[in-house]
């Protein structure tokens, strides 16, 4: 790095890699020079085949002042050695910044948060003024005399306008850059305001995370509203609760038997109570078997709760032995509920014997009546 | 003069063939490119010297639209000829530049009318 191949040291690694003698290497280059040169002096362009094109550019005169004494003096005009570099060798020597292209910067962004970047073109504009490219030197005497004050505000007015090239720079990497598509690409990371971006990135972050946010808010609110109006609470708390609220005595015809054992029923006697030998029923199917007794069941009212797992027609199973029997059980609560399969969940009904309709569960007949009974209370609904 | 003219002329010049001067003209520009693209740089005794140039970032201001553009840095490859070379360019080559150089005569004769 930053070491300098001499002709000696490059004759030894051209013979080492043709084969040649290192004498035979040597003259060859330096052949190659001279006839290089030759062509040169004669004005001639030279292209060399991956390595550039050399030719003679014409200089015009030019005012400047001696260093040492402060005199003007006047520079002649001369020519100088104008090299083009070949395409693949400025491409093989910029691949490390090939991935870089030229932007638009924003107009917003003003020119003291550029740091040091504006200045940098300075060198170039005064650079052509040496015949070889010694920039600081010029920009010395260019700006040391008050006599070239207007000369040197010149050049800096007429920077942007890179008329003048320095003499080693590539004519057409300027050109191309100048006319290059200031489009943004994805690959320029090291050009772009790093300001912007990094709050650009931020914001998106910012804005995911608060989506992420806003639908985990969004299931937890849809799950809470399905929790508590969708899915109903347990069946035995809900009707233990609502049991407890309510008078007794006024709603003796909704209330399960077996709760209030000591209720009296209009046309029951006290005598007649279910409770008075200490068998409270504890479930309905007792309470089923208790219906199907005998004349004593007929004037006895049970109750029974649709649950989750318990419709109309599982009481009318459990009641009556025929599970098609469930449209009198409908029947005789139609007040009180919609359509038979949205009954909702701890909705009590009340079990009617079946001798009130004058059926029978061991009559075909009857069950066939129960059917079209039942295929009628589904059609009410039927739209 | 392109590369096809120089080799032949380079090869009369060597008494060689034309491809074998080919195959080393390739063979040195080859190491030359390597060379600078290792960052150094190739001294050619009383020709010149061949190093890579970093060009830093700038800002340029396009003429047409005047917009600002941020210019990336590059690496371009520089030719400083030596200083024989730009003695010979400066004293040799004016018989053969002022037949075909307009401006290098009106550079001379704004140089003598002052």
């Amino acid at each position: 790095m930053d070491s300098k191949l001499t002709l000696l040291g490059l004759a030894t690694r051209l013979a080492k890699e043709s084969g040649q003698s290192k004498g035979f290497c040597e003259n060859f280059l330096r052949e190659f020079c001279n006839t290089l040169s030759l062509k040169i002096m004669e004005g001639e362009a030279v292209r060399v085949k991956h390595l550039g094109t050399f030719r003679a550019v014409p200089v015009q005169p030019r005012r400047s002042v001696d260093v040492s004494s402060g005199d003007n003096i006047e520079i002649a005009a001369h020519y100088k050695v104008s090299f083009t570099p070949a395409k693949d060798l400025a491409r093989a020597l910029n691949a490390p910044f090939s991935s870089f292209q030229t932007m638009p910067l924003p107009d917003d962004v003003p020119a003291e948060s550029l740091g040091e970047a504006e200045p940098k073109g300075e060198p170039d504009a005064g650079q052509e003024a040496d015949t070889d490219s010694h920039p600081d030197k010029t920009a010395v005497i260019n700006t040391a005399t008050p006599s070239d004050k207007p000369e040197s505000s010149e050049a800096q007015s007429s920077k942007p306008k890179t008329k003048h090239r320095p003499a080693c720079a590539p004519t057409t990497t300027v050109s191309g850059i100048l006319d290059a598509d200031p489009a943004p690409r994805a690959t320029d990371t090291l050009h772009t305001d790093p300001g912007p971006k990094a709050s650009g990135r931020g914001d998106f972050i910012t804005g995911v995370i608060v989506g992420i946010l806003a639908c985990i808010l969004t299931a937890s609110i849809i799950l809470l509203i399905e929790c508590f109006f969708l899915i109903p609470p347990v069946q035995e708390h809900r009707h233990r609760i609502d049991l407890d609220k309510i008078d007794p005595s006024e709603h003796w015809d909704d209330l399960p038997a077996w709760r209030y054992p000591d209720r009296t029923y209009p046309d029951d006697p006290p005598s007649n109570k279910s409770n008075e030998e200490g068998d409270l029923p504890k479930t309905p199917s007792d309470t089923v078997a208790a219906a199907q007794d005998g004349a004593k069941d007929k004037e006895k009212v049970i109750m029974d709760t649709i649950t989750l797992s318990r419709f109309l027609t599982t009481m009318a199973k459990d009641h009556y032995g025929n599970f098609n029997l469930w449209p009198y059980i409908y029947e005789e609560n139609s007040a009180k509920l919609g359509h038979p399969d949205r009954i909702r969940p701890g909705t009590p009904v009340v079990i009617p014997p079946l001798s009130k309709y004058g059926v029978s569960a061991d009559n075909p007949e009857d069950i066939k009546k129960a059917k079209t009974k039942g295929a009628a209370i589904y059609a009410r609904y039927r739209r | 003069m392109d590369h096809k003219s120089f080799i032949a002329l380079l090869s009369d010049r060597l008494g060689m063939d034309v491809n074998e001067v080919s195959a080393l003209t390739d063979t040195f520009t080859d190491i030359l490119q390597k060379t600078m693209c290792n960052a150094d740089a190739v001294v050619l005794t009383n020709f010149g010297t061949f190093e890579p140039r970093y060009r830093a970032e700038r800002i340029t201001v396009q003429p047409s639209t005047g917009r600002r553009l941020l210019v990336p840095p590059r690496v371009t490859a520089a030719f400083h000829p030596g200083t024989a070379l730009r003695r010979k360019i400066r004293d040799m080559a004016l018989s053969a530049m002022l037949k075909n150089s307009p401006e290098y005569i009106q550079g001379i004769d704004t140089k003598n009318g002052q």
